[in-house]
């Protein structure tokens, strides 16, 4: 398990975060959720010890800390690729620099370069790449050398819809008992698939820290469809808490369950409406909700 | 330790494998070359239409005539001498003082002394200026060993129809020649330490501006990133270090063997002094202190744009001393050239240069290198102090 204790990180007169305390178990897959300057990034340095935190520390199980540079597993947002080199010269470099030998990098990285249908671009410049295989060629670095912790920072930017699946299974693949996966991705469907776990982050701060599981249990509101072919302002409807346009109609956000037959009869008087549907908010909903409120 | 051998390997492929870097490498000699030898071609040009007049001191009195008769022999496509000997007498001679003056003042280009020896490998001694080019003087020593050739066998008994069979030629003795360019500057010495600090600087600048360039790349891409949770900082600083100077080395060893190719192939000279070893020595430690000094200031860079702007600083830095070439050679004890000596980037290339005007004592070139040795250490450790740091700035 890794603990981050009260961490707290400030560039300048910038708070990037501010008191942060989480656990993060093995076995699972964490994902990493918040908008732009949440404090993902920093989070996620301090994690790599690639920054230091102004107060708190984090924790590492003595396996992890013991042999740290060889046990983790990065994969930066931006494409970090040597674009002048060959794949298999660049994939064995990192594999060197992660202490693996010849032998082990052909052993690991065979079926891995089997499984991501990298065979054929070996011997080729990764310059000369599609954005998605160059995703893919990273990936693979990231992980031939089997890391206890994994940091997959956006690890589906540029891949098609079948490449997504591929990686998506890979992913999947990778949990295990001892090993920590954190994701962070601005496709918060994958995440909602992927992961057990979701952190949520707003300017600094955690704002929620729940099994995916829980999340949906323990839900603070409710969500319903009403499709209509009118336009409609909701913001005068009495009990609505927030309201999205959608293709068909609106989905709006209420507190109290009971409150939508009320909500029903006033807006009859104004709108035609079709069909009233209640939906599972998704982590998305969930997610942007924390953001608004917050 | 194995990590900083796999990152110097790695930078050191990757950059070595390079089009642009195998056209420079092989390019640049010849333009050397070519700097080099074309004045010279343009020298012999104007001095064969002019004579060049060759003072002879003979003390043992027995060489003259056959020297007048190589000189006579020696003329060009147009039947005219090269060379004019001027014969000063034989024994007794006075007013030495005054064809040393002469040869100051260029009115000779170039002074032959024959001594009284038993051994002929030391008594010959030709002393000139810059009258003379490289390949006048290799033709001066060419004549003046016939000629002495002939006189010996000429003393000995042999028969006259043996004595016409064997070719004076073949003996060879080593003359000893003073240059006496610029008020007593080994002309040599002085094109040898030029060469070291044009190889310096253009291999500091060469290499150290790509490094700069990749390290800017690896910073805007995030691949220090990845670097840095893949090894300590200090690997990969002393990786870097390491790749860069191999790769800096590689050029200087391929430049070395072109140079001995072409010295060998028009039969200049090459005697290897003292001078010649500590140049070399700060040479190599200059190179090595150079760049470090560019992966320090490397790892500053926030962008391209950046880059070349700190490139171009060093640039300017690195090309000081030959900028200032005139004034370190002829002024060694100025403050000036303490600062450049004492200045990192600068250092190396003036002590080359100061050891080619002949100041340098062995007490000083441990106190150089020592400064060298100072001056790597202290880059290295502020540079490890930073370095993660200023990689992850972006």
């Amino acid at each position: 398990m890794i603990k981050f204790q009260h961490i707290s990180k400030s560039f300048k007169k910038i708070k990037a975060l501010d008191d942060i305390s989480v656990d993060i178990e093995a076995g699972n897959i964490v994902g990493v959720l918040g908008p732009n300057g949440a404090g993902k990034t920093t989070l996620l340095r301090i994690l790599l010890k690639l920054i230091n935190p102004d107060s708190g520390e984090v924790l590492y199980p003595q396996t992890l800390k013991s042999n740290f540079h060889n046990n983790i597993g990065y994969l930066p947002e931006e494409k970090g690729l040597y674009k002048n080199s060959k794949v298999m010269d660049f994939l064995k470099y990192f594999s060197k620099l992660k202490g693996l030998t010849s032998q082990e990098f052909y052993y690991y990285s065979q079926p891995l370069i089997e499984k991501l249908n990298l065979n054929r671009y070996l011997d080729q410049n990764i310059g000369t790449l599609s954005k998605g295989n160059q995703q893919k060629v990273q990936l693979l670095s990231t992980i031939v050398h089997n890391p206890m912790l994994l940091i997959l920072d956006e690890p589906f930017t540029g891949l098609d819809i079948v490449n997504l699946e591929i990686v998506n299974n890979i992913i999947k693949s990778l949990r295990s008992p001892d090993r920590i996966i954190l994701l962070s991705t601005h496709l918060i469907d994958f995440a909602e698939i992927l992961c057990d776990r979701v952190i949520f982050l707003n300017n600094g701060k955690l704002i929620r820290d729940a099994a995916v599981t829980e999340l949906k249990n323990d839900l603070e509101f409710y969500q319903y469809e009403i499709l209509t072919k009118d336009d409609f302002d909701f913001f005068d409807v009495p009990n609505v808490n927030d309201f999205i346009k959608i293709d068909d109609g609106y989905k709006i956000n209420i507190n109290n369950k009971n409150d939508i037959s009320g909500i029903i009869k006033f807006l009859a008087e104004t709108i035609t409406i079709d069909e009233v549907k209640k939906v599972e908010p998704t982590i998305k909903d969930i997610f942007l909700r924390d953001i608004s409120n917050k | 330790m194995n990590n900083i051998f796999h990152i110097a390997g790695w930078e050191y492929f990757q950059k070595v494998k390079r089009i642009s870097f195998i056209l420079y490498l092989l390019l640049f000699p010849l333009f050397g070359f070519g700097l080099i030898y074309f004045p010279q071609l343009l020298s012999k040009n104007e001095v064969s239409q002019t004579p060049l007049p060759v003072g002879f001191i003979d003390y043992s009195g027995e060489h003259i005539n056959n020297l007048k008769h190589e000189f006579d022999s020696n003329v060009d496509d147009n039947f005219q001498p090269e060379f004019i000997l001027i014969n000063f007498g034989s024994k007794n001679l006075s007013g030495i003082n005054d064809i040393v003056e002469m040869l100051d003042n260029q009115d000779l280009a170039a002074l032959i002394q024959i001594f009284e020896s038993n051994i002929p490998s030391n008594n010959i001694v030709v002393s000139y200026n810059s009258l003379l080019n490289s390949e006048e003087l290799i033709q001066l020593e060419f004549m003046i060993n016939k000629a002495v050739n002939k006189s010996l066998l000429s003393k000995s008994n042999l028969s006259d129809s043996l004595l016409s069979a064997i070719n004076p030629n073949i003996i060879s003795r080593k003359i000893k020649t003073t240059s006496l360019v610029n008020n007593g500057l080994n002309m040599i010495q002085f094109t040898i330490g030029l060469i070291f600090v044009l190889f310096l600087s253009s291999i500091t600048i060469f290499s150290g501006g790509l490094f700069i360039r990749s390290l800017s790349e690896e910073k805007t891409n995030r691949l220090a990133e990845i670097l840095l949770t893949s090894v300590k900082a200090g690997e990969l600083l002393m990786g870097k270090i390491l790749g860069l100077f191999l790769f800096a080395l590689t050029q200087l060893i391929v430049w070395g063997a072109i140079g001995f190719f072409i010295m060998n192939e028009f039969g200049m000279k090459n005697d290897f002094s003292l001078e010649f070893f500590y140049q070399t020595l700060f040479l190599v430690t200059g190179i090595f202190l150079n760049v470090t000094i560019f992966i320090s200031a490397g790892s500053f860079v926030k962008s391209e744009q950046n880059s070349q702007q700190i490139n171009g600083y060093l640039t300017i830095l690195i090309l000081l001393p030959l900028i200032f070439i005139a004034h370190i050679i002829n002024e060694p004890g100025s403050l000036f050239t303490s600062f450049l000596t004492f200045f990192p980037l600068t250092s190396a290339s003036t002590i080359i240069l100061k050891i080619s005007s002949g100041t340098f004592t062995i007490t000083s070139v441990v106190l150089y290198l020592g400064l060298q040795v100072l001056y790597f250490i202290v880059t290295v450790l502020i540079t490890s102090k930073y370095f993660k740091r200023s990689l992850l700035i972006n």
